[in-house]
């Protein structure tokens, strides 16, 4: 795994994690601490990250 | 090791971008990082620490000027006639329908505007349909709410084909013996603060909410179920009298449900300057909150003058401070005025320590309470938990003897 995948990939799961948690522990909901919009940003823009070190591991497995 | 490819370097390049917007997304949309933010934008000491440019003291023309208790009682009297036509608050008008338990009933209605429950509501719908939820709509998904009895709605029509009032009120199972009025801002419904309502009804609350005129129910839009009755009397078609006899209606209607031993009234935005209104008129409220909304005319700016609308014909009688006082005119009356200090749309900043001291010790005065409270926990145009754990502190030491 390159360094950039290890960085953007534990990244990502930090920031889904504590999105998560974050949007969870204040109610679920629109006027929580954080907002329902702000942690379905949070989600897309992590699982793209994951996704995109996803399908370059795969390539790179497959190139091998 | 051999160098990866161009297309895996892309992605693994464009992933990190990702995941570092991820991280970045979630320090602007959390309520403390955002306030860090807040703080640290240019021009942040002017706008949210400083008092405006020419404001170093409060306006001749808002000061206070109620002095006794001779005074509020005069002042509360022409209030109440130019807003009802009589001098007399209209403490025996009665709903003009009442339908009991639309949360598993809701009759009749016409197609709802706005396509799902209180959840994703704000992520599927327009805003011209979110300022339109209706009750009958969206009551089944309060079915399950915890304590929660059933939820009646109050209703009745003001203004011929026009203008209708529609009260939501949630009555838990077990009852505290406290009543609580919501009056919801604009660009909104109660139905946007379904979180803070149902943790009142757990509680054993009882609920009475309200939205502005033409938001949610307050419309007839829905011709056949809240404006087929003949209009009320014509003292009761004004614009003041739509937007101020709600509260009245709902605190009637609550009394003759059963005794209250505290009746609070929390309004935030827009519904802050109605809280201001009805608490001063109707001296059965014995706490309310104006949150993120009032400040006396004379301050206001930008996007904040639209409240003018709201008291039009109200201020030249009283001015905004004299009904911040008038809500706390007597021993076991309070007001709890909170702002946002870091409120991303407005009334903001440090414009209410012009005056806070001087509200609270006329009030103390006249034998109530009256304080304000600067909210910096969020920079959101909302009541935050912070605010809400202050509010319910006062709510639930206020009050009479348990009936």
């Amino acid at each position: 795994m390159t360094k950039p995948a290890r960085i953007g990939g534990l990244l990502a799961l930090a920031a889904l994690i504590a999105a998560g948690t974050l949007w969870w522990g204040s109610g679920a909901w629109q006027l929580g601490d954080l907002p329902t919009r702000g942690f379905l940003r949070v989600t897309a823009f992590a699982l793209g990250a994951l996704a995109c070190h996803g399908v370059a591991a795969w390539l790179r497995r497959r190139g091998r | 090791m051999s160098r990866p490819s161009l297309p895996i370097r892309l992605l693994d390049g464009m992933g990190l971008m990702l995941a570092v917007s991820a991280v970045l997304a979630l320090l602007y949309y959390w309520d403390p990082t955002r306030v860090v933010i807040k703080r640290l934008a240019p021009k942040a000491a002017t706008e949210f620490d400083r008092l405006p440019e020419g404001v170093a003291s409060l306006p001749a023309s808002e000061r206070l000027t109620v002095r006794d208790a001779a005074d509020v009682d005069h002042r509360r009297a022409r209030l109440v006639t130019k807003i009802f036509g009589v001098p007399e608050l209209p403490r025996d008008v009665m709903p003009q329908q009442v339908i009991r338990d639309v949360d598993k009933a809701p009759g009749a209605y016409k197609k709802c505007l706005s396509p799902t429950g209180p959840a994703v509501v704000h992520l599927l719908s327009r805003m011209d349909t979110i300022i339109m939820r209706g009750l009958a709509c969206e009551a089944a998904y309060y079915r399950g709410w915890s304590n929660l009895a059933g939820i009646d709605e109050l209703t009745g029509h003001m203004v011929k084909r026009w203008r209708n009032y529609a009260i939501a009120y949630f009555r838990p199972q077990r009852p505290n013996g406290r009543l609580i009025l919501y009056q919801q801002g604009l660009a909104a419904t109660y139905h946007d603060q379904h979180r803070v309502i149902q943790n009142w009804v757990a509680a054993g609350y009882t609920v009475a909410a309200m939205n502005m005129p033409g938001y949610g129910d307050n419309t007839c839009y829905d011709l056949d179920r809240y404006c087929a009755d003949p209009p009320m009397a014509d003292r009761f078609a004004t614009d003041l009298a739509v937007t101020f006899l709600p509260p009245v209606v709902a605190v009637n209607y609550a009394l003759a449900q059963q005794p209250f031993h505290g009746i609070a009234m929390i309004g935030v935005s827009s519904g802050a300057w109605v809280t201001l209104v009805s608490a001063a008129i109707d001296p059965r409220i014995d706490a309310s909150f104006p949150v993120a909304g009032v400040l006396p005319l004379a301050l206001l700016r930008g996007k904040e003058e639209s409240a003018r609308s709201i008291v039009e014909g109200l201020t030249e009688i009283t001015g905004v401070l004299d009904l911040s006082v008038m809500a706390a005119d007597r021993s076991g009356r309070s007001q709890v005025q909170v702002f946002n200090r870091f409120d991303r749309c407005c009334f903001n900043g440090p414009r209410p320590s012009l005056y806070a001291d001087l509200l609270g010790k006329t009030a103390g005065r006249l034998g109530g309470r009256h304080r304000v409270l600067f909210d910096e926990s969020h920079a959101r145009h909302k009541i935050s938990r912070w605010a809400l754990a202050r509010i319910m502190e006062v709510v639930e030491s206020t009050g009479k003897e348990a009936p």
